[in-house]
């Protein structure tokens, strides 16, 4: 195979990608001024060997790790049933309807899903008019507890692993499960040859649910559970301004970062082959129990959990009077500034993705294809460190980084929230692209080159059209995350231009829980009104 | 393809000048950063907004991170400063940045009148429109001869497991225990602090939680600031306030207070907006809000359920002092809140107290 032109582009622009986004807002804590500083300077050993030996420090890692691991294994027992209830019942009338409406917790901050199941269980919420105050006052304890916490996780993050079910199941080979329903019974069929070949797949969601549920701040404050991303918080805030003690707190999500690349690469190797275009399934399969049984209580349960949050937002709501003008005089401007920022910093993220997996993909055979099937999680590793970096570490080293005279027109506009929002979760689209664009038969990419088509042709002709699905998901998701997203952007935006989530929680002290509640409503309103546009335009351009 | 050429090239131009679009490069502009709550604050700044006609961009603190999140944006900004006022929810974080140098004094044209215990000797900062340190106790489940009557109550066996308070790390139970530090000492301030956790006080993340966890009868009596505890009640909460100490100690006032940002962008119109809230006017306003903030003025109109300041049998502190003694205790709080045993606080002498410094 002849070498490609593109090598190794797109690795290179990966790393200055998250060079530039991630690794220079780290150099400037390490290099803060250290009379701004508590513990002197931030390059300081001291404060990192400590952080390492802390018991108190890793108990509290330890127990966060179980947080998130206890949220992920929920997610996957009710994620999967539900993914694949809806795969085969998708011909049902209103099943479409019902699959977007159970995806819309993902698309919300879980701290509006907090704050909806705080009034849901307050003294004068549902459950307290319906079962009394002593009901109301032990079910608030469950809430304000680590399990409470695992429980609005799983309801905010389970969505994903059920949608990634569900579109994996469907891209299975259709003959290969016909083959299997001729002799075996279609409980088998799911066990033997759905299970096995979306594995893959749903361990790389499952992962990226951890990696979620473990960099949680703002649920974990509401509902005052202690987890290790407030004690790296507590270490840049207020009067203890410690940079250096802060990144040391922050080590050793970096390392899992460097673990979770590991596991993701070799999980991408071993994303079945039998996985095509999407199909429909056998009718038999509907069949099996899990589909049939298991699958209904899954869908069931996640949209009852759903449920509780949004009644408890309703109920507030309802229960002031005079508030919707009130409510959005506070929540329009917000919604308008949420909508913006997610818009532009979606559209750079896409920017930066489309190349970075284009470079990647065409890594040629010879020297990097012995490391292909690693090079999209090993190249893709600064910008995993932007995600599960403490939002308090990336948010003030952002600040440090580019507050500066020469910088004025990026620290004092939009900009610096398009920089703090590709930080966090411009991994995501460049992942999804990458392992897309890398699939794309060799063939069809050599048959261009051989006719004399430039680059850009072999892009927007074969590239860009084969992986329209893939484009409009990323899309899709990056734009859900930016305007879901509170921890990062509460650092940074700039003065009178917050975003919604962040109206919410600074009108949350002493506003009348009504206003809150409606701008909670509005939020989600909204959400699922471009959640549905979205989906309508990606509807039409597969069509 | 021209035709998409052309749509291509308006979209890129559309979006630069949509994500550059300087949030503050026009003169007539003043930029505050806030950790008063917004709900209170905004409808202030609003009113001066309409008044001077100047553009006002405004930063809120948020309840769990009450004066941390901000404070922290402050010091990151200070070497090159997008903030012209900050507004204190308390009087001792301002000092603390004129003394790092990220603040400059500032002495309002419109503070006459306020008393001199809420004013810096050297005229670096001035006090308005004050707050309380109260308890907050359930009257469903505590009958009233029952009552707490001191901040030490919290540690009485009575109470244990049934009393809360905010993280003495964030926000203005910060003041407070460094007030209790400065004017006890740091022995009896650790040893209440020990006595509390002994006693199973509940830690809330916030005064807000402090003042839910009461409204709902899930604790008994908690510690928490007026705004909080007046939001309770007007919300119809079976809850009753209670100024600590009147008969030792005294009640922590804390007035809030406004600073001049280090090299501020807008100096002007930054002057003038401190002197607005320092003004009578803003004192009426918080006067009159939910938050029922206590004047320090005395002349100044207020609804008769609101204390003037001089009616509270207030704490004798020097804030210039308990800023001071909050700094050197901060890195103790932070451990302790974190549950870290063996930790101890630096040395603290107890404040002489009035009758000592007369004599001398």
């Amino acid at each position: 195979m002849a070498r490609n032109e593109h090598l190794p582009v797109g690795i290179h622009l990966a790393w200055v990608a998250g060079a530039l986004l991630v690794g220079v807002p780290l150099l400037a804590l390490a290099w803060v001024d250290p009379e701004l500083t508590t513990y002197g300077p931030a390059a300081d050993p001291e404060p990192i060997l400590f952080a390492l030996r802390d018991p108190l420090l890793l108990s509290l890692l330890g127990s966060s790790v179980a947080v998130a691991m206890a949220t992920t294994l929920c997610a996957v027992m009710l994620g999967v049933p539900t993914g694949l209830w809806f795969a085969t019942h998708a011909h049902r009338p209103g099943a479409r309807a019902l699959f977007s409406l159970h995806l819309l917790p993902l698309c919300l901050p879980p701290y509006l899903l907090g704050l909806g199941s705080t009034y849901f269980v307050g003294a004068r919420g549902p459950i307290g008019a319906s079962f009394g105050p002593e009901a109301a006052s032990t079910l608030r304890q469950v809430l304000y507890a680590p399990g409470g916490l695992v429980v609005i996780l799983t309801l905010a993050l389970g969505p994903l692993v059920s949608l990634a079910t569900a579109l994996f199941t469907r891209r299975i080979a259709p003959e290969m499960l016909e083959s299997g329903m001729l002799c075996r019974h279609p409980d088998a069929v799911v066990r033997r040859i759905i299970l096995p070949v979306i594995a893959p797949g749903i361990a790389m969601c499952a992962l990226l649910v951890f990696v979620f549920a473990l960099s949680e701040t703002a649920l974990a404050q509401l509902l005052s559970v202690r987890v290790y991303a407030s004690a790296v918080f507590t270490q840049l805030a207020d009067l203890s301004f410690a940079p250096g003690v802060a990144i040391s707190r922050a080590i050793p999500p970096l390392v899992l970062a460097v673990f979770v690349a590991l596991a993701l690469g070799r999980l991408d190797r071993r994303i079945h082959a039998s996985l095509g275009t999407r199909q429909a399934l056998p009718d038999g399969l509907r069949r099996s129990a899990m589909c049939r049984i298991w699958g209904r209580v899954s869908v069931a349960t996640m949209l009852l959990l759903a449920a509780f949050p949004l009644l408890g937002l309703v109920g507030q709501a309802s229960a002031t009077s005079n508030l919707p003008t009130t409510s959005l005089t506070h929540a329009l401007p917000a919604l308008a500034n949420s909508l913006r920022h997610a818009a532009l910093a979606t559209a750079f993220m896409l920017a930066l993705a489309l190349p970075i997996a284009w470079g990647m993909a065409t890594a040629a055979s010879t020297t990097y294809g012995r490391l292909r099937s690693l090079s999209i999680s090993w190249g893709l590793l600064p910008l995993l460190i932007g995600l599960l970096l403490p939002s308090a570490v990336l948010g003030t080293g952002l600040i440090l980084a580019w507050n500066r005279p020469s910088t004025a027109a990026i620290y004092d506009s939009s900009a610096i929230l398009v920089l703090a929002l590709s930080a966090r979760y411009a991994y995501l689209p460049a992942r999804m692209l990458a392992i897309a664009f890398e699939r794309i038969p060799r063939n069809w990419i050599e048959a261009a080159t051989l006719a004399h088509r430039s680059p850009r042709a072999r892009f927007t002709k074969i590239v860009l059209p084969t992986n329209i699905d893939t484009l409009v998901g990323a899309t899709l998701l990056a734009f859900l995350l930016c305007l879901r997203d509170l921890d990062t952007s509460i650092m940074l935006y700039p003065p009178s231009a917050e975003p919604l989530p962040i109206r919410i929680m600074t009108l949350e002290a002493n506003a009348p829980p009504g206003t809150t509640a409606t701008m909670a409503l509005l939020h989600i309103a909204v959400t699922a009104l471009v959640l549905g546009a979205l989906a309508a335009v990606a509807r039409r351009a597969r069509t | 393809m021209f035709r998409r050429r052309q749509i291509l090239t308006a979209g890129l131009a559309t979006v630069a000048a949509s994500t550059f679009a300087c949030n503050t490069a026009t003169p007539n502009t003043v930029t505050i950063y806030t950790s008063v709550d917004q709900v209170f604050a905004e409808p202030v700044l609003n009113r001066f907004a309409e008044q001077s006609g100047i553009n006002v961009k405004i930063v809120f603190d948020t309840e769990e991170t009450k004066s941390t999140g901000l404070l922290n944006r402050l010091i990151a900004e200070a070497q090159n400063p997008r903030a012209d006022v900050f507004w204190s929810g308390d009087p001792v974080r301002p000092q603390i940045l004129i003394r790092k140098g990220i603040a400059t004094p500032y002495m309002p044209a419109t503070a006459a009148g306020i008393p001199d215990a809420f004013k810096a000797k050297d005229g670096s900062w001035v006090g308005f429109s004050a707050r309380a340190r109260v308890l907050l106790v359930n009257t469903d489940m505590v009958p009233k001869g029952e009552w707490p009557t001191r901040v030490e109550d919290l540690a009485d066996p009575k109470w244990r497991g049934k009393a809360t308070m905010a993280n003495p790390a964030f926000g203005t139970t910060t003041m407070h225990v460094a007030a209790l530090f400065a004017t006890r000492g740091s022995d009896k301030g650790f040893a209440f602090l020990q006595r509390l956790r002994t006693n199973n006080v509940y830690i809330a993340s916030s005064n807000g939680e402090v003042k839910r966890l009461v409204s709902n009868g899930e604790k008994a009596i908690g510690l928490t600031d007026t705004d909080d505890a007046s939001v309770a009640l007007l919300s119809g909460a079976p809850v009753a306030i209670i100024y600590p100490d009147k008969a030792g100690l005294g009640t922590l006032l804390m007035p809030t207070s406004a600073v001049l940002m280090h090299k501020a962008p807008h100096p002007a119109a930054a002057r003038q907006l401190i002197d607005y809230l320092a003004s009578t006017d803003v004192e009426k306003q918080l006067a009159f809000a939910p938050c029922a903030q206590m004047p320090l003025r005395a002349e100044v109109e207020r609804p008769a359920h609101v204390a003037q300041a001089s009616e509270v049998s207030a704490m004798e502190v020097d804030y210039a002092r308990v800023g001071e003694v909050m700094e050197q205790i901060h890195p103790f709080l932070t451990a302790w809140a974190e549950g870290r045993p063996d930790v101890t606080p630096p040395i603290i002498a107890p404040a002489p107290s009035a009758a000592q410094a007369a004599r001398k």
